[in-house]
């Protein structure tokens, strides 16, 4: 079936494109131009064989020592087949000064992706809609990521951005100006945030209200960028992990899986069984407690305390044993390139088991609380609707998609370690609302649960590393003790692991939707780039669309229901 | 007052009274930014309960409270909006630097993460850690009592006014060297800088 697709698209679209596999047997098609890449992209969509109708990521990569051909920039898509369940790869070289076509007519998500490419790499796209800067200021000059940007080149400004609403231009009034006192003016501005509390500290949004109606709205973001991505250059690839713990910090044993399966894809190294389940068990831990935070924090937001201190109890109980299994509560830098840092502590299948007992009495009860309570209900019932249209259309993913009836789960539709052997059920909403999103986290974490269960009862015994001499770290004792060891830690940590050139993208179902690294190497210890492809980002980019039209508090409970996570949205 | 109707004077200065009053009702301003900020979450619930010294009342308005908590990483984006909270509180005011991030920058020494928010503020108590466990954060706040108390002197270390603040976030003081002297410097990668590299590679 995959063999066939890929003889497919080599037969079709071959005429004068050059088409590769990667390093992971995807295939990767070079656009001769602008526009054939936009018309490719869409055809490769609307074909009713290959129906790639899913814009995973658009990025760009520098390619400033020609290793790629001759141009500045190479641009690329990541195209995903929701039916098909099969990935490809659209890359197009660029001249300097070149401008490329956006593509945001038929894929309406890479409006966002496309200005922070703009952003990033000053590649302007013509017949955007809204073609600005994304993460950085308005007045910041250069584009960071270019290659001769350099890393520690800071531009501060003495004050904060302005109230704007983006592209749309306020509709003409008598007197065309806006009074803030004038609660029955139809156009009076709003901001929320950055520092507000139901705007999860570095989110704004602003808003034109009419009386209490939203009308129209612009999310300005960027107020956490970090350049994780630039850093991901400037480090070597083990230096980099302790970095993914800061994407989602809510879930940062996931990001830690998440980049070393990219990593190890590329160096081509299977981990061990042991690992693999201690790794899966990691990541349903931290879905688990994403989740639990989600929904506590929009219940919090709505009013319901109870559910935030009642849930919080079994959050402190998976950050103790994450602790014990890690050293530390929130950012744990858990995994290791082909192994993990620390195998399991003595008492850890006495606690997950208690864990996978006792956990879901409380989700009973928290069910008992919300799912038919009447305030609960109608604060969150149609409220910020997301149809399932929309969700393909704006590239959403994970439970937000799912809440909306899209049934795409990466654990099952391309399952990655241990997944296809465990038993679980993907949880599908209908209606998209606020509402189907708190059911469908629930059932998400009773089915985590129940992954937990199959995993603790059999945890195989047997080494943690792959035995392999380009990425185990040697043993401490072995250090101490032995000349050749104690060259050979040196030399790991003095040089770091060396990558094979080439580019892989490698993703999992992360507890937000599909987190995925995007590492173009060129050997050596350094990613040439390192592209994290964020679920927060898509997620927040629809929210501008959702919350036209309803009022002001359901801009809040959608938030809340959407979990947008900062660290990961601005990177 | 005792139950009898005869009152209880304690011989205190109204000074002290003030400090005894202040260190036991601190109200925080929360700016959680990321990471540090989820740690701050778990200190303020039922596990760690903050509240058991007195720093529950958590008020989003910076006008109400008197001690912030910069629990996070502060961009050269966002440091106008934490001055702007600053300024906005009231005398007297504390300031905690949660986690690396807001002390020194921490991890990111990058072009766009503002290095320590003792640049644009006056900052009282640093808080180690990536992030600090609560337990650390709970110490900060009792070594904080202290000061307040007068026990432990204020740091005078530096006081940023607003004209410092706004220098330190203009360019001015910032940039110290320009796009030329950072291409000769040799810190960055340009066309000509890999032309001539390999060059250099191939004639050896
Ligand atoms: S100090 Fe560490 S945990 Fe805290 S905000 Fe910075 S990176 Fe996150």
């Amino acid at each position: 079936m995959k063999n066939s697709l890929a003889e497919q698209i080599k037969t079709r679209y071959s005429d004068g494109r050059k088409i590769e596999t990667d390093s992971l047997g995807e295939i990767v098609i070079w656009a001769k131009s602008p526009t054939d890449m936009v018309d490719t992209a869409n055809d490769l969509k609307n074909d009713q064989e290959t129906r790639y109708n899913y814009l995973t990521d658009l990025t760009a990569y520098d390619n400033v020592d020609g290793v790629d051909g001759d141009g500045r920039f190479v641009l690329v898509y990541q195209l995903y087949s929701l039916e098909n369940r099969s990935r490809v790869r659209l890359k197009l070289l660029l001249r300097e000064g070149d401008h490329a076509k956006s593509v945001s007519i038929h894929f309406t998500g890479a409006n966002w992706l496309e200005r922070e490419v703009f952003d990033m790499y000053g590649i302007i796209f013509d017949n955007h809609p809204n073609l600005r800067r994304i993460m950085m200021d308005d007045r910041f000059v250069g584009h960071p990521l270019r290659k001769d940007y350099s890393l520690r080149q800071r531009q501060p400004f003495s004050n904060n951005i302005g109230l704007h609403l983006g592209t749309n231009p306020l509709p003409n009034t008598n007197e065309g100006r806006v009074n803030l006192n004038d609660f029955y003016n139809p156009n009076v501005l709003l901001n929320l945030g950055p520092s507000h509390p139901a705007m999860h500290g570095t989110l704004r949004v602003m808003c034109r209200v009419n009386g209490e109606t939203i009308e129209d709205a612009a999310c300005e973001l960027g107020y956490l960028h970090r350049a994780i991505e630039k850093l991901g250059e400037n480090k070597t690839y083990h230096q980099w992990i302790v970095y993914t713990d800061r994407l989602n910090y809510c879930s940062s044993l996931a990001n830690n899986v998440a980049y070393c399966m990219a990593v190890e894809k590329m160096m081509g190294i299977s981990i061990t069984e042991r690992t693999m389940v201690i790794r899966v068990m990691a990541m349903e831990l931290a879905r688990i407690i994403d989740h639990i935070v989600c929904v506590a924090i929009n219940a919090l937001d709505l009013g319901a305390m109870t559910v935030f201190w009642h849930f919080y109890y079994w959050r402190e109980e998976a950050y103790t044993m994450i602790e014990s299994m890690c050293g530390m509560r929130l950012t744990t830098s858990y995994t290791r390139i082909g192994g993990m840092s620390q195998d399991l502590p003595d008492n850890f299948v006495a606690r997950m088991k208690r864990f996978v007992e006792e956990f879901p009495k409380t989700i009973d009860e928290i069910s008992n609380l919300l799912t038919s309570n009447r305030i609960w209900i109608d604060r969150t019932r149609d409220v910020g609707v997301i149809t399932k249209e929309e969700a393909i259309k704006y590239s959403l993913m994970g439970p937000v998609a799912r809440a909306s009836g899209v049934d795409f789960d990466l654990r099952r539709d391309r399952p990655y370690y241990n997944y296809s052997s465990l038993d679980f059920d993907v949880a599908v909403g209908s209606n998209g609302d606020v509402y189907d999103r708190y059911l469908v986290r629930m059932e998400e974490m009773r089915q985590s649960t129940r992954i937990l269960k199959q995993c603790v009862d059999r945890i195989p015994t047997g080494p943690i590393w792959v035995d392999d001499k380009r990425v185990k770290i040697p043993n401490k004792q072995d250090v101490y003790t032995k000349m050749e060891d104690l060259i050979h830690h040196f030399k790991f940590f003095m040089d770091g692991v060396d990558v094979p050139s080439g580019d892989a993208y490698s993703s999992i179902e992360a507890p937000n939707g599909e987190l995925g690294f995007y590492i173009v190497s060129r050997g050596g210890p350094k990613a040439w780039r390192m592209r994290v492809k964020s679920p927060s980002f898509m997620l927040f980019q629809n929210f501008e669309q959702v919350v036209k039209g309803g009022k002001i508090p359901d801009a809040v409970a959608t938030l809340g229901s959407i979990n947008i996570i900062a660290g990961e949205l601005d990177r | 007052m005792s139950k009898d109707g005869s009152a209880m004077i304690f011989p205190m200065l109204l000074e002290e009274a003030a400090k005894w009053a202040r260190k036991n009702s601190l109200w925080p301003m929360p700016f959680g930014t990321s990471c540090c900020g989820i740690e701050m979450m778990s200190t303020l619930s039922s596990h760690y309960d903050l509240s058991r010294f007195g720093a529950e009342v958590v008020r989003f308005s910076p006008r109400q409270c008197d001690m912030l908590l910069v629990a996070g990483t502060i961009t050269t984006k966002m440091a106008p909006v934490l001055r702007t909270i600053y300024d906005q509180m009231l005398e007297p005011k504390w300031v905690l630097a949660i986690g690396a991030c807001s002390s020194s920058g921490g991890i990111f020494d990058t072009y766009s993460v503002l290095q320590g928010i003792d640049e644009i503020m006056p900052v009282d108590v640093y808080v180690p850690g990536c992030p600090p466990i609560p337990e650390g954060f709970l110490y900060a706040v009792l070594h904080l009592q202290k000061i307040i108390e007068g026990k432990i002197p204020r740091a005078l270390s530096n006081k940023p006014t607003h004209e410092d603040a706004v220098n330190a976030m203009t360019y001015k003081n910032c940039v110290s060297r320009t796009r030329d002297q950072v291409i000769k410097a040799g810190l960055t990668i340009t066309p000509e800088y890999v032309s001539t590299e390999k060059s250099k590679q191939e004639g050896r």
